[in-house]
């Protein structure tokens, strides 16, 4: 599954959480503007393989990993990659939408400012251009003093959407975005996920079957830390070729 | 422990292979009419077909309700889709068995003492009704090899329809008195030809349900199988 063309890529990557092994050797290439979507029941590592991604896990104490972890195919755990930088290019979305008690406007602003960009109407260009690409630019326009914490939880999760688009990410690593939602906040999330593939490469854990299958690309499914069964999504939930992912799918597990 | 999911599966697939049953019944009673013209048997095949169309229409809905309110995947989601075309080609072969019953009642009326049956009648008829129960008999077994083997047998079928209609042709200049009877003989033939041929579509279902392979119109594409 070793691929050249591939925007983000692990080889035989292991993790282990002290020493229970949560990823065993897991090979798997997401490829460029293609929506990625991890399945597999709860503990099976896919926030785990999500997390290697942008280096989020070695701030987690007792963690130990090895194998490769390629962005557009330069190792990201190399000793002269610089983690911060990793996670400029690789945004994280999370499911419980995580706005700071700020301001809307300041919620995006703020890691600008961090970057040096301190001018209005600079700021300001890009809280737009992102809350557009969030797709929430015309629900917030005139309320951008307001609190976040105002917003209804599927505009948070789309405010931490536009967030992450700020710094122009080119992966967008998405943890379980919609299961807190309702189903009109989940579809517009789903939307946005499709229009932001133009643009950028996203992984996408769900926990819902048929959001995987409506919005992604290709499908992973994991299973006790081992990737089972990799592939085209309309293939994977048709006619899957692991018995493993056959009972998961059809719901006959355990 | 069954799932209420699997529960509410197994109910839906009974009830297909129940309407397959059903149907297996209709064919080899419209069979042994045609053949004795046992016009008691043939009533009986034409008075069923109201349970079969009704059995159409319910799992139509069923099939319908269950996709959407399930979302069954993988060999689940092939069960479903390919039943909805099974149940469609078994309708229509309730369809061709009330057919060849009309066929034997009027036979009866107009040929009694069966001059217009011939030896080939019977085998066409027996050969369409074997592949037609042992489609049905692989999609009860899940049996990949048994619903192959019905594929083959259909040129069979198609070979004998054309050798039926060749005969008919032939004995009627000779005979033009009894030539409706003998148009019927050649018109059952017709009958078993299309059961034999919607046979097969099943069996091509059963292959997509155990396979996800579509071996439509020759398409045998698997490389590691058809090679
Ligand atoms: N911070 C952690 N410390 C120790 N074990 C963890 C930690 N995070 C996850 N794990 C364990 O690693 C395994 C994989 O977890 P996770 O990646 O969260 O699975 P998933 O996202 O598929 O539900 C589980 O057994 C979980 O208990
Ligand atoms: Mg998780």
């Amino acid at each position: 599954m070793n691929n050249e063309s591939a925007k983000i890529e692990t080889r035989d990557l292991n993790l282990f959480y002290g020493t229970t092994q949560a990823l065993k050797s897991v090979s798997l290439s997401v490829q460029e503007r293609e929506v990625t979507a991890l399945i597999g029941p709860s503990g099976c590592g896919k926030s785990t393989w999500l997390r290697c991604l942008n280096r989020m896990n070695e701030m987690i104490p007792g963690v130990s990993i090895n194998g490769g972890v390629l962005l557009d195919g330069v190792d990201i755990y190399g000793k002269s990659v610089d983690a911060v930088e990793v996670r400029k290019r690789i945004g994280m979305i999370f499911q419980k939408s995580n706005p700071f008690p700020q301001s809307i406007f300041e919620n995006i602003a703020y890691g600008m400012r961090l970057q040096g960009i301190n001018k209005h109407a600079d700021l300001h260009v890009i809280v737009e251009r992102s809350l557009r690409r969030a797709a929430l630019w015309d629900e917030v326009k005139d309320v951008l003093k307001k609190s976040a914490l105002a917003l209804s939880g599927g505009q948070q999760q789309r405010l931490c959407i536009a967030r992450a688009l700020a710094v122009e990410p080119s992966v967008l690593l998405m943890d379980e975005p919609a299961s807190a939602l309702d189903p009109l906040s989940t579809s517009k999330i789903e939307d946005l996920i499709c229009e932001l593939k133009e643009s950028c490469t996203i992984v996408i854990v769900t926990h819902n079957m048929q959001q995987a299958a409506r919005v992604s690309d290709k499908t992973a499914f994991f299973f006790e830390g081992e990737l089972i069964e990799f592939g085209a999504t309309d293939i994977l939930f048709t006619a899957p070729t692991k018995r493993k992912t056959e009972d998961y799918i059809t719901g006959r597990f355990g | 422990m069954e799932s209420y999911l699997e529960t509410r599966y197994e109910t839906i697939k009974s009830s297909v292979h129940g309407m397959a049953d059903k149907v297996v019944e209709a064919v080899l009673a419209a069979e042994k009419s045609f053949e004795t013209r046992d016009v008691v048997a043939a009533q009986g095949v034409v008075d069923s077909d109201v349970v079969i169309n009704e059995t159409e229409r319910r799992l139509d809905k069923e099939l319908f309700a269950f996709e959407a309110l399930t979302a069954p995947h993988a060999s689940d989601l092939r069960f479903i889709v390919a039943s909805v075309r099974i149940v469609k080609d078994l309708e229509r072969i309730g369809d061709h068995a009330v057919n060849i019953a009309e066929m034997a009642i009027r036979a009866n009326e107009i040929d009694s003492d069966k001059k217009s049956i011939t030896p080939l009648t019977a085998q066409i008829a027996k050969a369409a009704t074997s592949m037609f129960t042992q489609a049905v008999a692989a999609f009860h077994n899940n049996d990949y090899d048994a619903a192959m083997a019905v594929l083959v047998l259909d040129s069979h079928v198609d070979a004998l329809c054309i050798q039926i209609e060749k005969e008919i042709i032939a004995k009627v200049s000779g005979a033009p008195e009894a030539a409706e009877a003998l148009l019927i003989t050649l018109l059952a033939g017709r009958e078993w030809e299309r059961i034999a041929d919607l046979a097969t579509n099943i069996a091509e279902e059963i292959v997509f349900i155990l396979k996800s392979w579509d071996i439509k119109h020759n398409h045998y594409e698997n490389p590691e199988e058809f090679a």
